[in-house]
């Protein structure tokens, strides 16, 4: 295995409070929630495993501690469909997004389920508003579902994932005002009020 | 079509800022060098990103101080080797292409200009092409499909910003480690399509004005802002875990800025309608 150290971004003799700030900042970074059915998901996961190593190694905790790295978002799940939507599943989790979309085109029960993994096979291929599209009907068809609100919510919510330190938020623009600027104009107006 | 993928000034720091204005007069350089005084004229921040996002970023910056032609005075450059030189080829390319599609659908003040220009392009392009066959028959394949289907209504917009953003992944090397391959395309893609759906929003106004097709208007189902907004956001959130992915360089901090910050400023400002292409900034802002 690698250098401990190095893999964390840290030179040998960081102290405690240095590993454990650096290693939750990668975590953060590479948490399975920021590559929710992400195409790269595996890459990242792959990164977490290593730092979960790196980590242990330093600490000597030996067992696995910290962040899971996460399973895949598919496999889990165990669902009512028919055997063709499980071969779907599988094929999505694997990356066959070509198969995948061959198969439902072919089938002619279009259920919820059916409308719930054509747009996870949007959403894997980059097609995000069609994925949301069908999200959307999957949702009306099956109103009680989490598995389909949770993924039509992920897609409309239009939150930013995770942002390195200084990336936050949204760049300010002229003539917005934020907290400091309303500290500042009480300060000036105390002056004034002074006799 | 180009000049969105742009920083975010005020938030970068002093030497990313230096960094940035070196890189992009080092790929105006490199084009001058390669391809003559007039394509220098393509130069555009996109071609700058795609610079600094495939170099290697393990070596040191290397600069030096070259004469710029536009100003007279002296200005240091970045020259990333290999990487400029591929970079160059590419906006060459590209903006030939584009010119090629104006011709073809313009009116006549603006197809005049695309022809001329097009015209001084054209041994630059011959030479970029015979370079880099691959990315020229991407660049073919995927503008004519574009024109093709961007007439038929029932096309989704996500089937539009499809062939553009293939165009765009098209520019990882073949040669590059495959699992870096993945990350840069996935990158490379959300941001192409980050950018022609941009670009498509840009235009509704004069499109609109002109009576002429746009891609968003001319969809069978309405899309307002709001949906627009958050399918954007979903394209940066890809494109930014897969940035997180790649190892931290000396220009993993510009890349961040204009990911996480350029390009959402960019996206308010067109829709608000305050969007300029060509910013007339103050003097310590402007890029020279």
């Amino acid at each position: 295995m690698s250098d401990p150290y190095a893999v964390l971004g840290l030179t040998h003799g960081a102290s405690e409070e240095e590993v454990k700030k650096a290693y939750r900042d990668l975590a953060r970074r590479y948490h399975p929630d920021n590559y929710h059915d992400n195409p790269l998901a595996d890459l990242a996961q792959e990164k977490m495993k290593e730092i979960n190593e790196a980590y242990d190694a330093i600490t000597k905790g030996g067992a696995s501690s910290g962040y899971g790295s996460g399973g895949s978002a598919y496999a889990s799940q165990s669902q009512a469909g028919g055997a063709e939507f499980s071969v779907v599943r599988s094929a999505i989790n694997s990356g066959d997004l070509g198969m995948a979309e061959r198969i439902l085109q072919q089938t002619a029960n279009r259920n919820a389920e059916w409308y719930f993994l054509m747009g996870s096979v949007y959403f894997r291929r980059g097609w995000l508003d069609e994925a949301v599209q069908y999200y959307t009907i999957a949702c009306e068809q099956e109103p009680a579902n989490a598995e389909y609100r949770s993924a039509l919510n992920y897609v409309t919510a239009g939150n930013t994932t995770y942002r390195p330190q200084g990336f936050g938020a949204a760049p300010r623009r002229q003539g917005e005002c934020d907290m400091c600027d309303v500290c500042t104009a009480m300060a000036c107006a105390n002056m004034c009020c002074r006799c | 079509m180009f000049g969105y993928v742009r920083p975010h000034y005020p938030e970068l720091r002093v030497r990313e800022l230096e960094l940035y204005r070196a890189a992009y007069c080092g790929l105006c350089d490199t084009i001058g060098r390669r391809f003559g005084l007039l394509p220098r004229g393509v130069l555009a921040y996109d071609f700058v990103f795609l610079t600094l996002l495939l170099t290697d970023g393990s070596i040191a910056p290397k600069t030096a101080m070259k004469r710029c032609p536009l100003s007279f005075k002296r200005r240091r450059c970045l020259d990333c080797g290999a990487t400029s030189d591929y970079a160059a080829a590419l906006g060459v390319i590209l903006a030939y292409h584009k010119l090629r599609d104006d011709i073809a659908d313009e009116k006549f003040a603006k197809r005049t200009a695309a022809r001329l220009y097009a015209l001084t392009l054209r041994r630059a392009y011959t030479r970029a092409a015979t370079e880099y066959p691959a990315f020229d028959d991407a660049a073919r394949t995927c503008l004519s499909e574009l024109s093709r289907i961007e007439t038929d209504a029932s096309q989704p917009l996500d089937a539009l910003a499809d062939c553009f953003a293939r165009l765009l992944t098209a520019a990882v090397p073949e040669s590059t480690e495959p699992s870096r391959k993945r990350i840069f395309e996935t990158l490379l893609y959300h941001v192409g399509r980050f950018v022609y759906i941009i670009d498509a929003r840009d235009d509704v106004a004069s499109d609109t004005a002109n009576h002429r097709p746009n891609a968003i208007t001319a969809r069978q189902s309405r899309i307002d802002d709001a949906r627009l907004g958050a399918t954007l956001t979903n394209s940066l959130n890809i494109a930014g875990s897969a940035l997180e992915l790649l190892p931290e360089t000396e220009y993993s901090g510009i890349l961040r800025n204009i990911l996480y910050l350029g390009l959402p400023a960019v996206q308010s400002a067109v829709f608000d309608g305050t969007f300029d292409k060509t910013p007339r900034l103050g003097k310590r802002e402007r890029l020279r």
